[in-house]
């Protein structure tokens, strides 16, 4: 794997791989063709974009533009500030989930659930219920009083919660060697106290 | 009550409006603006769409100035270094959502702004002017969420009114949206005619829906129901919702 902190090595080689392949590429099989992760190449791919150097069709496959093609062509090394290159938004179930309680501020785990969850998440409930878990005993949420009425026979109802601590859009995580739940919006860890 | 998002047609009107945008003639008219009434799905709407696409969402305030506007912008970009002139502030907020909807666009994933209570600023010159603007610059799809008053409001500043040729009134549901939400909410199965009836009486809302549901449901787990599932004569008498209106619980009668 290319080393990552080689600012703009990624960008030129996808730059040279777009350049060797006439009819375009797309993200996987550049992922497959060179030796670097889909993050790497995802970046790269953004850089190019906003320098104009590369275009994205419909279909998902890249293409140089007249720019990358002579770029290419002049053997240009692609650079770049560090400071520039920003995180990605990453797609996980639990960042959907944060931002399905950011928008709500008030929900149910099944709303949480049916905002979050996509085809290829594999059990969604057990999930947001652990997050929102640790949410809680991290001070995050706050269960609250009254619950929603259940429908089976034996339900005690639905519990409802409330985001209490809407800290920004990147969604905490739970450190578990640390017992802690993480915020990146702050930096700062919060322990979790079992209730 | 399954969790799962139910795509009706309003849903289906808000993500073709957002495809449009793809297609549109001119390059600036990149506004959408979703309104109606209380309780026909659009906030469930926008939690799923910023959920699914990790768009930026605003939530509109009353005092809300420009600088204010900016602020919480920075903020959802997760900006803490911000930058001490109004300039310098909106560049670094141009950079940051060109680099998300590139991104975006190379995942090849939608990526929109949306702000939320647009009401209450669809009013104030200045906040909808700098919206226009980081919109127009980027070439960024920015949805603008609001109740009846945000389209009338728009009407005072043609140049804006200009960018939002899509424009999707959320309307109360139909029955085949009615019969989508019962068929996939519902963990008993229901009858047609009761489907019928929970359509009529909730007027299309599916704030009303969901709590008509729920009630048949939990209902429909304590007898015995048909091969059609629970039926509008299984239901007589008990409570199936709430009336919006008065507070009241309304009672299923037993003619239709």
């Amino acid at each position: 794997m290319v080393d990552s902190m080689t600012v703009g090595l990624a960008s030129t080689m996808v730059l040279r791989a777009l350049a060797a392949a006439t009819a375009g590429r797309d993200i996987d099989a550049l992922v497959a063709e060179l030796d670097l992760n889909r993050r790497q190449i995802t970046n790269a791919t953004v850089k190019l974009l906003q320098k104009g150097l590369i275009l994205r069709q419909r279909d998902g496959v890249l293409r140089l533009t007249e720019d990358g093609v002579a770029a290419a062509a002049e053997g240009t090394v692609i650079r770049g500030s560090r400071q520039k290159v920003s995180r990605s938004q990453r797609n996980t179930f639990r960042e959907r989930a944060w931002r399905s309680m950011r928008v709500r501020r008030r929900f149910t785990i099944s709303e949480v659930v049916s905002d979050a969850a996509g085809p290829d998440d594999r059990q969604p409930d057990d999930n947001a219920r652990r997050y929102v878990s640790r949410l809680r005993q991290a001070g995050f949420v706050m269960e609250l009083p009254r619950r929603a009425p259940g429908t089976a026979l034996s339900s005690n109802g639905f519990k409802r919660f409330a985001l209490v601590r809407n800290s920004g859009p990147r969604a905490p995580v739970w450190c578990g060697e640390k017992g802690t739940v993480h915020d990146f919006n702050t930096g700062e860890d919060h322990p979790c106290t079992p209730s | 009550m399954r969790a799962t998002f139910v795509q009706t047609s309003n849903y289906r009107r808000f993500t073709q409006a957002l495809t449009r945008l793809d297609d549109r003639g001119a390059d600036e008219a990149c506004l959408v603006v979703v309104d109606g009434k209380p309780g026909l799905g659009k906030t469930a709407t926008m939690a799923r769409w910023t959920a699914q696409t990790g768009s930026i969402y605003l939530r509109a305030q009353r005092g809300w100035d420009y600088s204010w506007f900016i602020q919480e912008l920075l903020a959802e970009l997760s900006i803490t270094n911000i930058p001490r002139t109004r300039r310098d502030r909106f560049k670094l907020v141009i950079e940051r959502l060109d680099d998300l909807s590139a991104t975006a666009l190379i995942e090849g994933r939608p990526f929109s702004l949306v702000v939320d209570e647009a009401d209450l600023i669809s009013g104030k010159p200045e906040v909808m002017e700098a919206i226009r603007g980081i919109s127009d610059l980027k070439f960024l799809p920015t949805i603008l969420v609001g109740m009846g008053k945000l389209r009338d409001n728009l009407r005072r500043f043609p140049q804006i009114e200009s960018r939002a040729p899509n424009k999707v009134e959320f309307q109360p549901a139909t029955l085949e949206d009615a019969t989508a939400l019962v068929r996939e909410l519902c963990e008993v199965p229901v009858a047609d005619d009761l489907i019928r009836f929970l359509h009529k009486l909730s007027k299309g809302f599916s704030r009303e829906m969901v709590q008509g549901i729920k009630a048949i449901e939990r209902h429909g787990q304590r007898i015995n129901h048909g091969p059609d599932g629970v039926s509008h004569a299984d239901m007589v008498g008990e409570v199936i919702m709430t009336n919006r209106e008065t507070g009241r619980d309304i009672i299923v009668p037993e003619a239709i």
